[in-house]
């Protein structure tokens, strides 16, 4: 178990964490998700060693680590770019560590071979690493990571350079070897459905704190904050003002005077403004009818979008604000249709339209 | 198609004009070594190889072979000055980065014969040197203060320090500095990280480095001139004063070809050396 607990850093007049609680499970892959400058590659960084946080501790295995020197704790990093030294084959990056340990040449081979069969690199031992492709890169310095068999691997950005595909297999790979050899994986990302797609669990930063941490499911389904809803999934969003809460829900007048029903967020008052957010998969198609069920409002397609894998379209509500929906295979929808959406109160979440910026 | 045409050949005078200039006094030099030294100076056009056999007198040998050894001592004294210099430069931000590399090209800034007096002034028999040593009460004997080898060394490492420190910052400001994160994250201690990853990847630079101050400090004759006094005969001075001294044209061109030779070799070796480690690893 890795503990953070109570990191503080700044940089001149800029807080890039502060008062930050965190703790990683053995063999988890945790990813640190986050918007730029929210403060994830800093933590990263105050894990691996290169950087000393200002006030706090880090403990692994319940020793404090933070006092240690990067090159004697057990974790290795898999860095943005790679950083592979171009001076060295393959072979010799891979074992740069072990050589540095000074293993006997039997067991370098051994492990440096074990590692390069496990990002599937065995025929590439005598290549120069400039030769390699981004995802041969990659592998390699994943393999260069796993050789001295660390119990953390830190990863750095690590699939920001390659093209999309090639993203989404190393990706499934990554996730693969993670849970085969039961490491602790820690991955910095800004890039959602990455961190929603390989993590066991994932903490979202903002602003040098942590806004929220728990499953994929948990974050995407149940943001607990504005800013959660804003950043992770394409939600649609909408201003009301407070009415009264009900138990864990809300009820919320819309700028037309209609009431709606969601899930109460933590800051929510009984007066003040209210920013509510809904996924467009979540939110229904229905018939236009005369009356207005509960929580249904009546619109107009504006325009509707074929996205490939899925059917979207776009609806000028009466309730003074646009809403984005998925279309299910079998429906339709035409520029111009009248027809009336549901947001379902399980999916709507408010919040208070707080002080603090969304991205 | 013509017009590139054209431009090749524009491009091509300023090649003839700088090979003229450079390989027709070289040719010159090189005639010049096989001739004999006429009665007042001068040459005379009868050829012969004695003025070669002559330059393999022990008495010249040990001049180059000090030559050869101050050089190098002068070349790897600036890498180690140079190499934290231009680490200070590369990794500085844009004003103090700026700063270091106006302070180091100083020396450019002003002439070098000025400047090199301007130490013998400071260290001269009774310069402020020895004027604040006998002040303090500091015994020392004036005789190695001014005129000797080291004040040579140290008046060749600050005249040529620039040229080490360039070449090493162009490359350590394009240096992948995440290199060094690396190794230290894979276990690498300073002197490792010294040893595996910066000298191994800056190769290059640093012999370049090394070339640019090797080639002039074998042939620098002001310096051992103003600083060493009559003790310190290197292998320029010897050239110059046959030239301007003894009047001994020819000696002095077989010398001067002999140094050029030595030159090309040393430039060979070491871009074999290179060559042949690249292919290694």
């Amino acid at each position: 178990m890795l503990n953070i607990r109570n990191i503080g850093k700044r940089f001149g007049s800029q807080t890039a964490l502060s008062g930050f609680n965190l703790e990683v499970r053995d063999g988890e892959f945790l990813s640190l998700l986050g918007p730029s400058g929210c403060g994830k590659t800093t933590l990263l960084n105050i894990i691996a060693g290169f950087e000393t946080a200002d006030q706090g501790e880090v403990l692994w295995r319940e020793k404090r680590v933070d006092q240690t020197p990067a090159r004697l704790r057990p974790f290795h990093m898999v860095f943005q770019g790679y950083a592979l030294f171009p001076h060295l084959n393959v072979f010799e990056n891979v074992a740069f560590a072990l050589r540095l340990q000074k293993l006997k040449d039997e067991e370098v081979q051994k492990r440096v071979r074990e590692s390069l069969e496990l990002v599937g690199l065995t025929s590439f031992e005598k290549r120069s690493v400039e030769t390699l492709s981004g995802g041969q890169q990659q592998r390699v310095a994943v393999a260069r990571a796993l050789a001295p068999r660390p119990d953390i691997v830190l990863l750095d950005e690590p699939m920001s350079a390659l093209d999309r595909q090639l993203r989404a297999r190393m990706q499934a790979e990554l996730r693969l070897l993670q849970k085969r050899l039961n490491l602790t994986f820690i991955l910095v990302t800004h890039d959602q459905e990455e961190a929603l797609s390989v993590s066991d669990r994932v903490a979202l930063l903002h602003g040098g704190q942590l806004e929220q941490v728990g499953t994929p499911e948990e974050i995407y389904l149940q943001p607990r904050s504005s800013f959660v809803a804003s950043f992770v999934g394409a939600r649609n969003t909408f201003t009301a003002s407070s009415v009264r809460r009900e138990g864990a829900n809300a009820i919320v007048r819309l700028p037309n005077g209609q009431e709606l029903t969601g899930v109460a967020g933590f800051d929510l008052s009984n007066s003040g403004e209210v920013q509510g957010f809904i996924c467009p998969e979540h939110v229904r198609l229905k018939p236009a009818s005369a009356s207005v069920a509960k929580n249904q409002l009546k619109g107009r397609v504006l325009e509707s979008l074929f996205k490939g894998e899925s059917k979207e379209a776009w609806v000028e509500t009466e309730a003074g604000f646009p809403i984005r929906l998925r279309l299910e295979q079998d429906q339709d929808a035409r520029a111009g249709d009248n027809v009336a959406v549901e947001l379902p109160s399980d999916m709507t979440h408010l919040f208070s339209a707080d002080t603090r910026l969304t991205p | 198609m013509r017009g590139s045409r054209t431009l090749e050949w524009l491009a091509r005078i300023p090649l003839i004009w700088y090979l003229a200039f450079l390989l027709g006094p070289l040719c010159l030099v090189a005639v010049t070594s096989v001739l004999t030294r006429g009665p007042y100076g001068g040459v005379v056009w009868s050829g012969s190889l004695e003025n070669y056999i002559r330059a393999f007198d022990p008495l010249y040998l040990k001049i180059f072979w000090q030559s050869i050894w101050l050089s190098l001592a002068t070349s790897v004294l600036c890498a180690f000055i140079g190499f934290p210099v231009a680490w200070a430069a590369a990794t500085a931000p844009p004003k103090r980065r700026a700063m270091i590399l106006f302070l180091v090209s100083i020396p450019f800034l002003s002439n070098l014969v000025i400047r090199i007096y301007a130490l013998k002034v400071l260290t001269g028999f009774d310069g402020p040197l020895s004027y604040l040593l006998t002040a303090f009460g500091i015994p020392f004997d004036p005789f190695t203060l001014s005129q000797n080898q080291t004040l040579v060394f140290y008046g060749m490492a600050t005249t040529y320090l620039p040229f080490m420190v360039f070449p090493l910052f162009n490359a350590l400001e394009r240096f992948d500095y995440r290199l060094v994160y690396a190794a230290e994250d894979l276990g690498a201690t300073s002197t490792q990280i010294i040893t595996k990853v910066l000298l191994p990847n800056l190769k290059r630079p640093l012999l370049t480095g090394i070339l640019l101050v090797f080639i002039p400090a074998l042939g620098e004759f002001v310096i051992p001139d103003l600083l060493g006094g009559a003790r310190t005969m290197l292998a320029g001075n010897l050239i110059t004063d046959q030239f301007l001294k003894s009047r001994d044209w020819p000696f002095g061109s077989a010398l001067a070809v002999l140094l050029i030779i030595f030159i090309c070799l040393f430039q060979l070796v070491i871009y074999f050396a290179d060559r042949k480690r690249g292919e290694n690893t």
